[in-house]
């Protein structure tokens, strides 16, 4: 058992780590998830069906991220370890058309850190992990078509950020606010959900 | 833009994702890129949605420190976690040692409770043949003494001197005199009265003094 544990959190510690990780964008938060998911699995281990460890790790890795979430409330409480996004955008704007990619990717996480759950956890699992639909299902309690729903709103409320937005008109340099406002409009005028 | 295109410009803007994921047929992936090529405002938000699922896609595994993993290895390998906030990692030496019993091989499993009854009853054990053993090697003064149920006392026994021993028995030559001197008078039932053997000698006597005069009438009147 010693062996397997061992081989099972050096199998999944990257996997529980970056979900911990990005959902809370917090270097502590997600280790202190990560050492509880794992503890979590050292006390179970023997009621556990491992054929479904991964769903298992992370369905226990996104409860304690949402009790992470709920138990802090108060914004003051939390602990940001990333540039902030506002001082970035400023910076780039002054500098140059060039876009950083690294600022992108940095708008990005922070993007998916502030959309709500399940959004939030969805995007990770299937975009960010590439997790399949199987496991997402038995991680979330959801049916495929839930899944698949969620994933569609929480891709459109990504676009719909105008930290993004912006960021990827200065990398693309075809800012173009009017045309933008019309393909926005677009996008969100159907509100098929 | 005529409302046409508008209307084509939406279905294909929800098909997005669909494209991105692969699941659309040839002939819809073919009509999609179509309307795209065709449009440059459909072309710009494609582009846009693409960036964003590629920079998804790229979003590198994070991976944890070796110093937070450590609590964890040092679970597996039998020690408490060192540095952990969960309450449940926390758990009693109780909850511990159940852990430590659930991992172990099943013999070891069922051999660590009985190995636990067998010193508790080898502690345990001698204590108490050693006080049963007390109560029953009492000294031979105090096993004779007469004991109103015929078990044997509960009390430790009393011991005593030889000056209580010999006082006890004057005590009980006075009282086997007394019981001799006692034996010594008998009950007579006179009257409906019990009487002690001195009345009845004098009531004798009596007896005897009536039948003397009696019997000396008797003589008296045959003369």
């Amino acid at each position: 058992m010693l062996e397997q544990y061992q081989q099972a959190i050096e199998q999944y510690r990257q996997r529980v780590y970056s979900f911990a990780h990005y959902s809370l964008r917090a270097r502590e938060d997600a280790e202190d998830i990560t050492q509880e998911v794992f503890i979590k699995l050292w006390q179970n281990w023997q009621k556990i069906d491992h054929e479904k460890l991964n769903a298992w790790l992370m369905r226990v890795a996104h409860n304690a991220v949402i009790d992470l979430v709920r138990r802090r409330k108060n914004p003051a409480e939390q602990i940001d370890d990333y540039a902030e996004p506002e001082d970035q955008a400023t910076t780039s704007e002054e500098a140059s058309a060039k876009v950083d990619q690294e600022a992108f990717r940095e708008e990005l996480m922070s993007s998916i850190c502030a959309l709500d759950d399940p959004f939030r956890s969805i995007i990770i699992m299937r975009d960010v992990q590439g997790m399949s639909y199987a496991d997402i299902q038995h991680t979330l309690d959801m049916s495929e078509s839930q899944v698949k729903v969620y994933l569609h709103r929480a891709r459109r409320r990504l676009r719909e950020s105008d930290v993004l937005r912006n960021r990827f008109e200065q990398l693309s340099g075809t800012a173009n606010p009017a045309a933008r406002r019309e393909v926005q409009m677009k996008v969100v005028k159907p509100a098929a959900d | 833009m005529s409302s046409n295109n508008e209307s084509q410009c939406y279905f294909v803007q929800l098909q997005f994702d669909s494209f991105l994921d692969g699941e659309l047929t040839g002939n819809q992936q073919e009509a999609f890129l179509q309307h795209v090529n065709s449009c440059a405002e459909c072309a710009h938000e494609f582009r846009y949605a693409q960036t964003i699922q590629d920079g998804l896609m790229d979003l590198p595994l994070q991976d944890c420190s070796e110093e937070a993993l450590a609590p964890l290895r040092d679970l597996a390998q039998g020690a408490a976690p060192k540095n952990t906030d969960s309450a449940s990692a926390s758990g009693s030496w109780l909850s511990d040692l159940a852990q430590w019993l659930g991992a172990a091989p099943m013999g070891l499993r069922y051999a660590f409770p009985v190995l636990l009854l067998a010193a508790i009853g080898l502690i345990t054990v001698p204590q108490f043949l050693e006080q049963e053993q007390g109560t029953g090697g009492a000294p031979a003064i105090a096993a004779n003494q007469p004991s109103a149920t015929g078990t044997a006392p509960a009390t430790t026994p009393v011991q005593y001197s030889p000056e209580d021993v010999a006082q006890a028995l004057r005590d009980l030559t006075t009282a086997l005199e007394y019981l001799n001197q006692a034996g010594q008078r008998t009950e007579s039932m006179v009257g409906g009265r019990f009487l002690i053997n001195p009345l009845q000698n004098r009531l004798n006597a009596s007896f005897d003094r009536v039948r003397d005069n009696v019997r000396s009438e008797i003589a008296g009147e045959e003369i």
